[in-house]
């Protein structure tokens, strides 16, 4: 019967209410969002905190409770939480950490700041000492006067991750005035304490360090006794990941490997390793950030 | 002579414990349904237990459900029954859980494969009807599966929703949302 089937009620209309918002929690922050725009019922149910809860990672709570801004955090709903984490890192632990969320996926994402980090010689001002910047996201930071022995660590237990997910490891820092990077390779490497880590070679110097490289292939400008501690490799041709980017926080960073948070828990530890006995200096270290890789 | 004995023997056997119910759709299907399977219809389950009938061999009229989506819904959930058992089976067997899981995940990916849009939305509400919680919660996230990185007006159109927002006020929340809309599909 025709007539029957053209005025064949709608789903909206016939689906328990809170429906629309159950399809949309299966889906992700970005759709929800879009979703606002369908219709008015529609956005409703795409704002609702139903929705957005599910967004937020289960232990959120219990890390903003970690803030000494906890109590000041005011939100109209989870939506605002949400994108509030997402675009305004909080900061944990006495200052120490930075906690984020990834805005695509809602996955949790952190910042080590220099005081979680181990630095060797951090404690003699000849050549490390601590200062303050005004766009950095902790009270204070690492500048690296000069050393020998560069070595930078970080860990983060991998229990205060999202599960299932990609995660990718930074050098957040900063040059002043540097010297020593050029041409350099320092070593980084991710890997879970007690496992395999996962090496790869970077370089500190921005503008230089590339183009240089890039022109003079072969191991000519490579001092055979800088590799006498490592035996590396003769240089690759070096690419994109490789150097330092831009943020868009007018910091720089360098990536120093992924990592895959699956079934195996633990330690996971960042590292940074220049060790060839000559000097160098100019970096500011903001931290070692750990961020989901975005998903496709 | 012997064998005969023993099937009809089995075929006996089976008859008493493999209770039916007999479901008729409003388009005039017929269907008999193992009792366990209908007992996933809380719709079923409730005239039956909770109001305390006797469980006889009436058939039942389904308003709303048509036969393409009982047998759909049967089939549905006659399999969840089975991975059910098989993981109960397999609990502590890590391997084994791992095993029954993707064998569950291909035969959903499978079922919904199959089904069209509108097909997705009948059986929804179809199954909203009978009240299957487990398999209205697959089929929404299918549907969530169906929607996501699409755009406005795909959503629009796979809902059957209008538009009731005024193009300033569509444009107002496009703008506080603008960064969800880089690298939808096209429609």
């Amino acid at each position: 019967m025709a007539t029957a089937e053209t005025e064949a009620v709608g789903l909206l209309d016939v689906l328990p209410e809170g429906c629309v918002a159950n399809v949309l929690s299966f889906t992700s922050p970005p759709d929800a969002c879009r979703s606002s725009c369908v219709s008015t019922t529609f956005r409703s149910a795409a704002d609702s905190d139903a929705v957005w809860d599910r967004f937020l990672p289960p232990e959120c709570q219990s890390i903003i409770s970690r803030s000494a801004d906890s109590s000041s955090i005011l939100f109209s709903s989870k939506k605002e939480l949400y994108l509030r984490l997402c675009d305004h890192p909080l900061l944990i632990d006495d200052g120490k950490k930075s906690f984020f969320l990834e805005k695509r996926s809602g996955k949790k994402c952190f910042m080590l700041s220099p005081k979680e980090l181990v630095i060797i010689w951090i404690e003699t001002p000849r050549y490390w000492k601590w200062t303050s910047l005004p766009d950095a996201r902790f009270p204070e930071v690492a500048e690296l006067i000069s050393v020998c022995w560069l070595e930078i660590r970080g860990k983060i237990s991998t229990s205060m991750l999202s599960p299932a997910t990609l995660y990718a490891t930074y050098l957040v820092f900063k040059t002043k005035e540097s010297y020593g990077f050029d041409y350099q390779p320092v070593e980084v490497a991710v890997g879970l304490v007690g496992a395999e880590f996962h090496k790869r070679t970077v370089y500190l110097d921005t503008e230089r360090g590339r183009r240089l490289i890039v022109r003079r292939r072969g191991i000519g400008i490579f001092n055979r006794a800088r590799f006498l501690a490592f035996q590396a490799p003769p240089p690759p041709e070096i690419d994109d990941a490789q150097c330092p980017k831009e943020r868009g926080d007018g910091w720089l960073e360098i990536g120093l490997g992924e990592f895959f948070n699956g079934e195996e828990n633990g330690e996971l530890e960042m590292s940074v390793l220049e060790l060839n006995g000559h000097w160098k200096g100019g970096l500011i270290v903001q931290g070692i950030e750990i961020r989901a890789k975005e998903s496709t | 002579m012997a064998d005969d004995g023993v099937n009809t023997k089995v075929e006996a056997v089976s008859k008493a414990t493999t209770e039916t119910i007999e479901l008729r759709t409003e388009d005039g299907g017929v269907f008999d349904v193992d009792k366990p399977v209908a007992m996933e219809f809380l719709i079923l389950k409730s005239f039956y237990e909770d109001e305390g009938r006797v469980f006889d061999k009436t058939s039942i009229r389904l308003p709303n459900v048509k036969q393409l989506e009982l047998s759909k819904v049967i089939e549905y959930c006659t399999r969840a029954l089975e991975f059910g058992a098989k993981s109960a089976a397999a609990a502590g067997d890590k391997d084994a859980e791992r095993m029954v899981r993707q064998e569950r995940e291909g035969f959903e990916a499978e079922f919904v494969d199959e089904l069209s849009n509108e097909m997705l939305k009948e059986l929804i509400l179809a199954v909203n009807f009978l009240d299957i919680k487990e398999m209205l919660d697959f089929l929404i996230r299918s549907v969530a599966n169906r929607i996501r990185n699409r755009s406005v007006a795909y959503v629009r159109q796979f809902f059957d929703i209008e538009n009731d927002f005024t193009p300033q006020e569509e444009d107002q929340i496009h703008q506080e949302n603008a960064w969800a809309f880089e690298g939808v599909d096209a429609d």
